[in-house]
């Protein structure tokens, strides 16, 4: 499949642009929407836990907002890309159907696209927080590519997954969007690893999405990295989920156009 | 008319095997090498076969639950050989449900075959429907660069043929236009132009010439045409026997899933269309109630014989050959009856032509005080086909018929030409 995307950089690059504009086609607010969206649900859980359960500062006297900000913009990144894979082949049956192309790189597209466009806003609020916190996180910043990367690669190959699934049983939507609420409340996002009791700590051991946002949320809040086990875990699971998510892609693959 | 072929060429270097699920890149660099006089579509006992189930439940049961088989196999396909070389074209007919487009699936890589091999050498443009993957939010010309990006091209690529795109496809004030606002006919002249345009080395189209007005299809035809006459190859389905005649020398015909003839074109639509004429005959017979035949014939056919040229009886005649009926009829009143004879297409009955004897004014000889003979010679014009002579003996008076004697034969020979019969013409400048 690298391959493919090599050979295919042109065509991935004109499906990414269509998916990001057809994204937006026909809105008036275009690409700001995209802005909105996380901007409501940070002032929501910013509303509900620090003025109505009044939880102070989290984790080394960093504000709630700014802690929630850190894990929150990856995993919508990560969140959206996986429910929009999902449908990457079932909505675009005609053109598998009637096409011979290299059809993962609809999933592929469908992430970098979603990556993308949470990547703009992740960046404004970034740079807004640093202005007003007055801090600069500098050269740790580059360290931002590690969970960025793992984060895409655990994305591809969950989407592939997905994808694949959804075009034998369609029940898998369902169950995608029942399931990722399920995982993002799974994932310590809006509180700190550190709550999480013993006795159910071996539930969030196994969850990749884990170390990423830990490793997010270091970069960004303290500008190190804790190239830990998690890490290590974290690692393991994203190349190997992308491995395998290729594999059934490449095995389903010829019968897309018989079950669409 | 060989009936399924067996192809024996030699084999070409570097095929593109679809068999294996390897993604072969449309236009990618290791198929573009055409080899010039060998095949370049090859199917060896292909098939597919469909797994049908009664609901969607029973396929996760058989995957997860039961070993028990939940599924019933349907093969649309089975034991195609195909074999076409470079520059021939070769249209693919048969009745709805015929295994036509998943054939061309097969042969465009679009799906994979569950047994057989299918091999590509060349760019495969395949136009399995007009216009696959236009975004309606998108301008014309956006579609073009996607389109064209789907099929393999890159952006400089698609940038030089963007003029001839828009001109083929007459859209010069719409072309920035998002294609929602498009009519149906200048999305699929879009489609068209758009597929035709990137030069493909074998077209493989699905009936997108049903569609659209005549001038379209005219101009359609001629893109056709002038691609084969670049030494291309053009694989066409359609349920119009004109466009298969016109634009195809070799004809595929399926009829449920299975090869019912390969051969030259004009045969094969001929059979085909023969077979069609068949069916329908069949249906009125099965409405109209069949007329009781008179119990009492005074007079009958003794005897009928069909001759060639050759003086031997025979029922297959070559176009404009001539033949001969030789008819000995009884008749108990001794008076010179009436003959006539009917030239009738076989499947559907039509009559072609008929004649009484007396119209011409002929009495038969009379052979002894109760026997007369008669004979009848015609030039066969009939178009390529299956007939029957009707021979009749009538009453002295033209107006009973007694007794019919029914004569099949066969007209051979390649023809392109429509209708029944030849018709004797000139051309004048």
């Amino acid at each position: 499949m690298l391959a493919a995307l090599t050979t295919h950089r042109y065509l991935l690059a004109t499906m990414v642009r269509r998916e990001i504009g057809a994204r937006f086609a026909g809105t008036s607010l275009g690409g700001l929407w995209s802005l909105i969206h996380p901007i409501v649900l940070l002032g929501l859980y910013t509303m509900v836990f620090s003025v109505i359960y009044r939880v102070g500062e989290v984790e080394g006297g960093h504000g709630f907002a700014e802690f929630v900000f850190c894990g929150l913009w990856p995993w919508l990144a990560f969140q959206e890309a996986c429910l929009r894979s999902v449908t990457a082949i079932t909505n675009n049956a005609n053109v598998v159907k009637k096409l011979q192309f290299p059809s993962e790189l609809l999933v592929v597209s469908v992430v970098l696209a979603s990556f993308l466009v949470q990547g703009v806003g992740f960046l404004l609020f970034l740079l807004g927080l640093m202005l007003w916190k007055g801090t600069f996180i500098g050269g740790a910043g580059l360290l931002l590519w590690i969970p960025l990367g793992l984060a895409l690669l655990l994305a591809i190959g969950m989407g592939m997954l997905l994808a694949c699934g959804n075009v034998f049983f369609r029940d898998v939507e369902q169950l995608a969007t029942a399931g990722f609420t399920l995982w993002f409340f799974l994932t310590p996002i809006l509180y700190p690893a550190n709550l999480i009791p013993e006795s159910i700590g071996a539930l969030f051991i196994l969850n990749p999405m884990v170390a990423i946002t830990d490793a997010y949320r270091s970069i960004i809040l303290s500008g190190n990295l804790n190239l830990g086990g998690a890490l290590a875990y974290g690692v393991c699971c994203a190349v190997g989920l992308f491995w395998f998510g290729r594999y059934a892609f490449e095995r389903c693959r010829g019968f897309f156009a018989d079950y669409l | 008319m060989s009936v399924v072929s067996r192809c024996t060429e030699s084999p070409s270097p570097q095929p593109t095997p679809h068999a294996q699920g390897r993604l072969s890149p449309p236009g990618g660099e290791e198929v573009t090498n055409i080899p010039s006089s060998d095949w370049v579509v090859r199917t060896q006992n292909l098939g597919k076969c469909y797994k049908l189930y009664a609901r969607p439940l029973d396929r996760l049961k058989e995957l997860f639950v039961s070993s028990r088989r939940y599924h019933q196999d349907f093969w649309a396909l089975q034991e195609v050989d195909l074999c076409l070389e470079s520059g021939q074209s070769c249209g693919i007919i048969g009745c709805n449900g015929s295994g036509k487009s998943t054939l061309l699936k097969l042969i465009s890589g679009v799906a994979r075959p569950s047994s057989g091999t299918v091999e590509v050498a060349g760019r495969v443009g395949a136009l399995l429907e007009l216009g696959t993957g236009f975004h309606p939010e998108y301008t014309g010309r956006e579609n073009i660069y996607f389109s064209a990006a789907m099929l393999g091209l890159e952006g400089a690529e698609t940038e030089a043929l963007v003029p001839e795109i828009i001109a083929f496809a007459e859209l010069d004030d719409f072309i920035d236009q998002p294609v929602k606002t498009y009519s149906s006919g200048m999305y699929m002249r879009l489609g068209f132009a758009v597929a035709t345009t990137i030069r493909p080395d074998i077209l493989i189209t699905d009936e997108v010439l049903a569609v659209g007005d005549e001038a379209f299809q005219k101009k359609c035809i001629r893109r056709m045409e002038a691609f084969l006459g670049q030494g291309k190859t053009l694989l066409f389905c359609s349920h119009s026997m004109y466009h298969v005649q016109k634009l195809c020398q070799k004809a595929l015909w399926l009829d449920h899933g299975r090869v019912r003839a390969w051969g030259g074109a004009a045969e094969v639509t001929l059979a085909f269309e023969d077979y069609l004429r068949g069916l329908e005959a069949q249906e009125e017979q099965q409405t109209e109630p069949q007329p009781v035949a008179d119990a009492s014939l005074p007079s009958r056919l003794r005897q009928v014989r069909l001759l060639g040229a050759d003086n031997q009886e025979t029922d297959v005649f070559d176009l404009g050959e001539t033949a001969r009926l030789e008819m000995i009829a009884e008749v108990p009143d001794g008076q010179p009856p009436v003959f006539a004879v009917g030239h009738v297409r076989r499947n559907d009955k039509f009559g072609v032509y008929g004649i009484f004897s007396d119209m011409d004014r002929v009495e038969p000889q009379r052979v002894d005080a109760h026997t007369f003979r008669i004979g009848y010679e015609v030039c066969l014009s009939l178009l390529p086909g299956n007939y029957t002579f009707r021979t009749h003996v009538l009453d002295p008076s033209g107006l009973r018929m007694f007794d019919t004697v029914e004569k099949d034969f066969s007209v051979r020979g390649e023809s392109r030409e429509l209708g029944v019969c030849r018709l004797p013409h000139r051309w004048t400048r």
